[in-house]
């Protein structure tokens, strides 16, 4: 991988669509994401944002489009390269929605020390980061403990101390609140907070408008067809509440709208625009 | 169906993990050849689904409950050999964590489940489906091959089991492991697969192929070309022969005591409970045992082996000519619908 | 909504329950615990070989009494112990070699006669050496189930695994085993829900038709959630730097105990196997 250049954007999608077994799941996605930033992906179930965090990741990769990861474009050939593979690993951290996939070790230490372990990291490195992230995160009685004994919001926790295990520049998170309690929610968004004073750049993924208005600094709305249909700041997009009602959102005012054409949708989007 | 530890010797038990070794190794190649580096999360999924389906009890007609193993099924879904794979991780940890077979027997355990009914019950139905066949034809010969596949797993424990007192006693005569031989535990073994077990296996196989074929047919497993039916002789040929060399190779260990084996009362007791319609079952492995003391010509493990090959090569004359039937059958069944 | 239902859901509650009290016997302080789980897998195996290799009833006993000692010195809890390999036997092995006692199957001297019609070609008792060889027969399966629990209950799971590795099981099969343990209880959560909700749901009397169509479906269900969840971990694995060769770190270390522990079961076993028999 080329010297990252410090001026250019930490992600950069041009025209990115991904088809998924000939069904669409994201339709021509332009977006540039700069170092340090906070960006919240807002869409409803189904709306392509964990396809999207998958494809930050170098998960998945666009069917059309490119994509462009500190200044170099990632695609199937540039993972075939070793370095590079270790390299935009290390950087790129991904919390997965689901923490029984992202927990598939026998024990929290095993998942703790995978990361920095397959990431070649020396022993005694694997040993030093794994403790930390157990310390900071406070699970060290954890340790020992299979994932399966665990509630939920302790496997929360542990997923992101599998993460934090390898300390990338760039968070990725799919869905991050789902299903926790409130201390744990604000628990999690201290932890967010810490993120952003050291200069990470954190993705989000996510239905959940509470953690918009104090988590964002942008804020990317998919529709249900997958486009992108807003990339603003998060008052203006709070604040439209039709808006939001017409991409399931809010759930009040849910209401159906026949197949349209992509040139419509826009159309449709700016009719409903709210005046203040 | 799970062997426990102290019913099989230590030979049998090294012999049956010997055998099981190709099969595996096989089946690891194939599949990461297949799945590359997917392999781990895959199997790993699967193995764990094949396990809580063997704890489902699954309601039977007429109220009783029974298990399954669902092996049958994920062959047909998985293919063969992933199909291996996932019922061999399966039945470690039931062995080793839950104590469901013992860690000596647990060779044959994969053998018998792992590998048989994931080969048997796979390319049973690739032998009699065809591609032009109606959904609701697949779903009959989807159950028929789970239901055969695990009596043919049934069987092969069944004689397992049924060799040992006939290859280890102590210096009395008494038997050390499996005490009754081949003339009780096959029918016992049989009467229970071919109706309880047998019916539970056919049952969640038909049902849960007959559900991924309505709502998710690409889950199923096709090797893109059909399976010739050249190619399928040669298989099951081949699958024939090793069974058979399979059956004797507990005869090179040391056993003790031969003359005792055909011992009149354990063919009795054997004999009295076998309902009549098991008398073809029986007579399989009895025919050409009795003559077993023709002085000088043939010594009893020559007999034994013999014995053995006949029952086994009956055995699997006789699933043919059934399946050919139920073939022709299925078929007219078709024919009417449509 | 049936037995089946009853059946299944008491089937995963005690498994569940099993493997929590497993999980914390293992973490206790004793002996066995302490040892390496590599010496004390390949120590317990060789017992096992040689528990199923003997003949005489004597050498059962010998090994059997080494166990209790090993367990008693591991804090296993006792009752629990014996009740686990007392308790269900009999009704496997127990019925299977119960006919074993009578005079048809096993000739020789009477211990007690039960039926006695001559006239009639009747003669049914039960013999000294029937009972000897049914009972040699399940005291052998119950020191070989004996082992197996014992090394189960004194090493956490993980540990017992990872130590499959010194009896040449490849690492990517300990791997997938590892796994698979994991996702039993991912799918067993799954299950339990399913059949609670659907409980909720129904009142009365179901056909068992209706309960295997549900049961399949359920089925069906899983497979088809088991390929994607598949699909998933593998890509969280790759986000974490996986690039298809698995790496572990091994902490296991070898002293002094685990030296003197194996080499009094080998000991013990040889004695055994040359003297005994």
């Amino acid at each position: 991988m080329k010297k990252q250049n410090s001026d250019s954007p930490v992600f950069e999608l041009e025209k990115v669509s991904y088809y998924y077994r000939n069904q669409q799941a994201l339709e021509d996605i332009s977006l540039k994401i700069s170092k340090g930033e906070r960006l919240i992906i807002l869409g409803a179930n189904g709306s392509g944002k964990s396809t999207l965090l998958k494809m930050l990741d170098g998960l998945y990769f666009p069917s059309k489009g490119s994509i462009k990861a500190f200044g170099v474009k990632i695609d199937a050939d540039f993972f075939q390269n070793e370095e590079n593979f270790y390299d935009f690993r290390k950087k790129v951290g991904f919390v997965f929605q689901d923490p029984d996939v992202q927990l598939f070790s026998p024990t929290v230490w095993d998942e703790v020390i995978f990361a920095p372990l397959h990431l070649g990291f020396s022993n005694s490195e694997v040993l030093r980061r794994a403790k930390t992230a157990l310390k900071l995160l406070d699970i060290e009685h954890l340790k020992n403990r299979p994932p399966y004994l665990l509630s939920g919001g302790e496997k929360k926790r542990v997923a992101l101390a599998t993460v934090l295990a390898f300390n990338p520049e760039v968070w990725l998170f799919d869905e991050p609140t789902a299903s926790l309690d409130p201390r744990s929610q604000s628990r999690f968004l201290d932890f967010l907070d810490t993120l952003s004073d050291r200069g990470n750049t954190v993705v989000i993924a996510t239905h959940d408008l509470s953690i918009v208005e104090d988590m964002a600094d942008r804020v990317l709305v998919l529709s249900e067809e997958h486009k992108m249909v807003r990339l603003g700041k998060p008052m203006n997009i709070l604040e439209d509440i039709p808006f939001l009602s017409k991409h399931n959102l809010v759930h009040d005012h849910r209401h159906k709208h026949k197949k349209e054409t992509h040139k419509h949708l826009h159309i449709h989007v700016t009719d409903h625009e709210h005046k203040d | 169906m799970h062997i426990p530890d102290g019913y099989l010797s230590p030979y049998t038990s090294g012999a049956m993990y010997a055998a099981s070794l190709p099969f595996l190794v096989r089946a690891s190649r194939n599949v990461k050849k297949v799945l590359n580096s997917r392999m781990i999360p895959l199997i790993s999924v699967f193995s764990a689904l094949s396990f809580v389906i063997m704890m489902f009890n699954i309601p039977l007609p007429g109220g009783t409950t029974g298990h399954a193993t669902g092996i049958a099924i994920s062959a047909i879904v998985l293919g063969p050999w992933a199909s291996i794979l996932s019922a061999t991780v399966a039945l470690v940890i039931q062995a080793l964590f839950f104590g469901d077979g013992g860690i000596l027997s647990l060779g044959a355990n994969i053998f018998n489940m792992g590998i048989v009914m994931s080969l048997t019950g796979y390319f049973l139905y690739r032998l009699l489906v065809r591609s032009k066949d109606s959904a609701r034809k697949k779903i009959v010969i989807a159950s028929i091959s789970g239901y055969i596949s695990v009596n043919i797993a049934a069987l092969l424990t069944a004689v397992e089991l049924g060799i040992q007192p006939m290859l280890y006693k102590n210096s009395l005569g008494q038997a050390l492991y499996f005490p009754y031989n081949l003339y009780v535990s096959v029918p016992v073994m049989m009467i229970g697969h071919l109706t309880i077990a047998g019916l539970a296996e056919g049952i969640v196989t038909g049902l849960v192929f007959a559900w991924i074929l309505r709502v998710q047919p690409d889950l199923i497993f096709s090797e893109g070309k059909s399976l010739t039916s050249k190619k399928l002789f040669k298989f099951s040929f081949l699958g024939l022969i090793f069974l058979i060399l399979l059956t004797p190779l507990g005869l090179l260990a040391p056993g003790t005591a031969w003359g005792e084996w055909g011992r009149e009362e354990l063919a009795l007791l054997g004999l009295s409970y076998i309902p009549a319609g098991f008398d073809k079952w029986s007579s399989f492995w009895r025919a050409p045992i009795p003559d077993y003391d023709i002085p000088g010509i043939l010594n009893p493990t020559l007999l034994y082996i013999f014995s053995a090959c006949l029952g086994v090569l009956l055995t699997g004359l006789f699933i043919f000519f059934l399946l050919s039937v139920i073939n022709k059958l299925g078929g007219k069944k078709k024919s009417n619908h449509e | 909504m049936g037995k089946f239902f009853e059946k299944t859901v008491a089937g995963i509650g005690s498994l569940l329950l099993q493997v929590i009290f497993t999980q914390e016997v293992s973490q206790k302080k004793g002996y066995l615990q302490s040892l390496d789980p590599r010496v004390k897998v390949i120590s317990l195996i060789i017992l096992l070989l040689t528990v199923n290799l003997v003949h005489k009833f004597l050498s059962l006993v010998l090994i059997y009494v080494f166990i209790l000692f090993l367990a008693i010195v591991s804090s296993i809890p006792m009752k629990f112990f014996l009740k686990r390999v007392w308790l269900f036997l009999p009704f496997f092995t127990g019925i299977i070699v119960f006919p074993l006692i009578f005079n048809i199957v096993t000739p020789g001297t009477t211990l007690l006669e039960l039926v006695n019609l001559p006239a009639l070609h009747i003669n049914l008792s039960i013999t000294v050496p029937g009972l000897l060889t049914a009972f040699n027969i399940i005291f052998r399966v119950a020191v070989s189930v004996s082992l197996v629990v014992l090394a189960v209950l004194s090493t956490p799971w993980y540990d017992l695994l990872k130590s499959l590795q010194v009896l040449f099981v490849p690492q990517v099969f300990v791997v997938i085993l590892g796994m698979t343990y994991r996702y039993i209880f991912v799918l067993l959560q799954t299950v339990n829900n399913m059949f609670l909700s659907r409980k909720s749901r129904l009142a009365g009397r179901v056909s068992g038709r209706e309960n295997r169509k549900w049961l399949a479906s359920l089925i069906g269900t899983l497979f088809a959630r088991s390929f994607v969840q598949s699909e998933e971990i593998y890509l969280s694995m790759q986000s974490r730097g996986y690039r298809n060769k698995i790496v572990t770190l091994d902490s296991f270390k070898l002293d002094s105990h685990d030296l003197l522990f194996f080499s009094g079961c080998l000991i013990l076993c040889v004695n055994i196997i040359l003297f005994v028999k």
